[in-house]
């Protein structure tokens, strides 16, 4: 079911209608009937995936909770990571490898006939796992003990507004908020109301409005001069910001609507001064999973200034990896590396001092080229394959067709909307601010979002793009 | 933790009682919009090129007409485009105004008996109403277009499009208004640029240099003939809107002619090879109306037209217009003697 048709809002209003008039248990036990149904809405068969990989992390973390020796410890840690990982590999890797592996024995002139499967991927099943892993694996590191309650484990695993295109979520962030009583006050309703509005308007009349024309620059971008790549390259950018953090957004909002807390995922990374920056301010919970659970473990920057740079290349190169089953994500994943490898060399060379931070003009002129650095590492994220991405960066660099202003105008028209939006958030530090904005501004501001996205809004629901991951 | 107690309880929501201010100013201002720009008709009267902007240019011309019309055309695009009313009234000999053209672009059976409702006093004075037809018109699966959103209420809507968003359109107009909405943003834009003496000559310079040189290429004719044909099946509900629009002709008086306008040969013989059966229900139905004299034109060749004589796959152009109306007005003579004789006499 998508956030962005009728059918999720008649089902939202069941579902709070039940809600608000249970108590906490049967709460929790309505909620997990709901978010198995959100989920089986696209194919009821993937429930039974979700399923298999509740009950076995459920058991194998008490297992390694009750186990003594270390040994057997790290044995049952190390079976659900197998389990688990083979669960994602074989649903969203198999054919990637098996093709990339008949591609490497073709290089040595043979024939190889490599078996292919007609795998569909299930939503979301790279959320959910590692948001399983994390939990286990903080049982095994003891931050956590395991719940005995399998109802409420289970929900935390399906709770459907983060369920298939996240924030990945801390078991010890909402577990506890699962386990206790909720209630849902004034704030809640208005926040989480505004938070789903925001959500909408970024999905429906910014990222489904400029995905027709975006599908048309990286279907040929040989077709078309330098300065519309350009204005191609700015849509998609803003696509996948709106609508991932549409998304986030919604889910955000939904979420409080029920009393329960979900965490920032996006905190307006475009107005990054760095990429560092950028990655504490795009898609927080996996950033910070891979930082924990990948990063740290590897050694961090602990052991030496090479080995730190090689850490960051591996952690974002699976981190490419972990979005989708192309050698394209792996090349965006070694980018960001190299990026975020180059910035701490640069700092390490120059530490930034007060008088650099507090200057405007150079933290706009920051906030430009990080947001250009980003920019163009997303060729590579959104183009089919190699040759479309490297097709597409040479028809930017290779300057043709001229420069005519109003062939761009509409990027900038669309950047314009997401600054309006993004920056009374950025200044304020608060993704709401707007319900302290003198009422008949808020008003207007309302009945503006929800005209545009009725009038904008395209015959059939797009998904969102993070859906695919 | 938890408690087993009991199911029920409403303490969850704790909310206090508080007048929603900014909600309400919202509400307000979506009511004002709905109200004042979506359900109104003023703003397509300003802009006569959209759907239901057609729709009121036709009224007008209807209401306009120097004398009051003996020969009505209703229909779509493709007679609209392929019989000209001047070209009639010049090879029958009629007076200027006797034929009047009120196809509607994309029009199908609502729109042509919503216009014929709305406008019978006017029309009345007509002898004889051409109805030209297409079987997309009575394909329960083709959309119905804006116009449809624009005029009906909710028994039509529950009628014809009894879907969740077409009742919800019916609530809050603006949900279907994206076409006008997206045509007063163009203008602003447009106004805007055209207040740039810079950013007009760029306009300008992209429009000539944008110009074609050639016709814009074809699709594949598979896919024009499916779109229209997609799905289809039969509407009894469609079906009986003509069944009414040729019943109030009778009632008045008119003679009523059910044509179909010629087709590219590719389209016909792919519509033969990949919907025969529908089109054969189409004209079974068209078989089914009292006292209509129907007339088929199908491939172009059999009228005496070449590819050149049309803009696609379907719609004449000026040069093959003027062509078949020649052709069609010989028919006409000879077929509806009386009535094109009355009329050039000048007898009602």
């Amino acid at each position: 079911m998508l956030f962005n048709t009728w059918q999720f809002f008649v089902f939202l209003a069941v579902v709070l209608a039940l809600y608000y008039s249970l108590r906490t248990l049967p709460q929790n036990r309505m909620l997990l009937v709901a978010s198995y149904f959100f989920y089986g809405w696209w194919d009821w068969r993937f429930t039974s995936l979700l399923m298999i990989s509740t009950i076995f992390d459920f058991h194998i973390s008490i297992a390694i909770d009750n186990a003594s020796d270390q040994r057997r410890r790290k044995l049952l840690l190390l079976v659900s990571i197998a389990v688990n990982f083979g669960m994602l590999g074989f649903f969203k890797y198999f054919n990637f490898f098996i093709d990339s592996a008949a591609h490497v024995i073709q290089c040595f002139g043979l024939q190889p006939h490599p078996p292919t499967l007609r795998i569909i991927l299930p939503a979301g099943i790279s959320f959910y796992t590692f948001q399983t892993m994390n939990y286990v694996i903080d049982v095994y590191r003891r931050k956590m003990k395991p719940t005995t309650d399998f109802l409420t484990y289970a929900l935390f695993v399906a709770y459907f507004p983060h369920l298939v295109a996240g924030p990945i979520i801390r078991a010890e962030v909402l577990l506890p908020q699962l386990l206790h009583k909720r209630t849902v006050t004034n704030n809640h309703l208005s926040t989480g109301g505004v938070l789903i509005l925001i959500g909408l308007f970024k999905k429906v009349v910014i990222a489904d409005v400029l995905s027709p024309d975006v599908e048309q620059f990286f279907a040929a971008p040989h077709t078309f001069s330098s300065l519309l790549l350009l204005k191609g390259l700015y849509y998609f950018s803003l696509q996948i910001y709106c609508d991932f953090s549409g998304y986030t957004d919604i889910a955000r909002g939904v979420s409080r609507l029920l009393g329960i807390e979900l965490p920032e995922n996006f905190n307006q990374p475009y107005l990054s001064r760095n990429i560092t920056e950028f990655w504490r301010r795009w898609h927080i919970s996996l950033s910070t999973w891979l930082r924990d659970y990948l990063y740290i473990p590897l050694g961090g920057n602990r052991r030496g200034r090479l080995r730190t740079y090689l850490n960051l290349l591996i952690t974002m190169l699976l981190g490419g990896l972990w979005h989708g089953a192309n050698w394209t994500f792996v090349v965006w994943g070694f980018l960001h590396g190299l990026y975020l490898a180059a910035h701490k060399f640069q700092v390490e060379l120059h530490p930034i001092t007060a008088s650099v931070t507090q200057s405007r003009l150079l933290n706009v002129a920051k906030v430009f080229v990080t947001f250009h650095l980003v920019a163009l590492t997303w060729i590579c994220f959104r183009a089919p394959n190699f040759s479309t991405a490297f097709s597409y960066l040479m028809g930017i660099l290779r300057w043709h067709g001229g420069f005519n202003v109003l062939e761009i105008a509409s990027a900038i028209w669309f950047m314009a909307i997401v600054l309006v939006l993004d920056l009374p958030q950025y200044f304020s530090e608060n993704h709401t601010i707007i319900l302290r904005w003198p009422w008949v501004v808020r008003g207007l501001a309302y009945a503006t979002m929800i005209t545009l996205i009725f009038v904008t809004r395209s015959n059939r629901a797009i998904p969102f793009i993070y859906f695919q991951f | 933790m938890l408690s087993r107690s009991s199911i029920f309880s409403f303490d969850t929501l704790q909310v206090r009682w508080k007048v929603p201010r900014g909600l309400l100013t919202a509400i307000l201002l979506l009511g004002v919009l709905d109200c004042g720009l979506s359900r109104a008709d003023w703003p397509y009267r300003k802009y006569p090129l959209s759907f239901v902007g057609t729709f009121f240019s036709q009224e007008e011309a209807l209401r306009n007409d120097p004398v009051p019309p003996g020969i009505i055309i209703l229909g779509n695009s493709r007679s609209e485009y392929g019989l000209l009313a001047r070209e009639m009234e010049r090879f029958l000999g009629l007076p200027n105004g006797a034929v009047l053209n009120l196809s509607l672009d994309g029009g199908d059976h609502y729109d042509n008996d919503l216009f014929q409702k709305r406008n019978r006093q006017t029309m009345k004075s007509a002898r004889l109403l051409i109805y030209s037809v297409d079987a997309y018109q009575w394909n329960d699966n083709f959309p119905l277009n804006e116009r449809f959103h624009h005029f009906a209420g909710l028994t039509d809507r529950l009628n014809f499009e009894p879907s969740v968003p077409s009742l919800f359109g019916w609530f809050f107009r603006t949900e279907q208004k994206a076409a006008l909405y997206h045509a007063i943003f163009r203008q602003i834009e447009k106004r805007v640029v055209d207040a740039s003496h810079l950013a007009g000559r760029a306009v300008m310079d992209d429009a000539s240099a944008n110009q074609p040189t050639s016709p814009a290429p074809l699709g594949p004719i598979e896919d024009w003939v499916s779109s229209w044909y997609k799905n289809f099946r039969l509407s009894p509900r469609r079906e009986k809107l003509l069944q009414q629009i040729v019943g109030r002709a009778q009632e008045d008086g008119q003679r009523v002619l059910i044509v179909q306008l010629p087709f590219r040969d590719e389209y016909i013989h792919e519509l033969y090879r990949s919907h025969a059966s529908d089109y054969a229900a189409y004209e079974r139905s068209i078989g089914k109306l009292h006292g209509v004299d129907v007339k088929f034109f199908e491939t172009a060749s059999g009228c005496g037209l070449v590819p050149t004589d049309f803009k696609d796959w379907s719609h004449l152009n000026a040069v093959g217009a003027e062509k078949f109306t020649r052709r069609w007005c010989d028919w006409l003579a000879t077929h509806d003697k009386d009535i094109v004789s009355a009329l050039g006499t000048g007898r009602r």
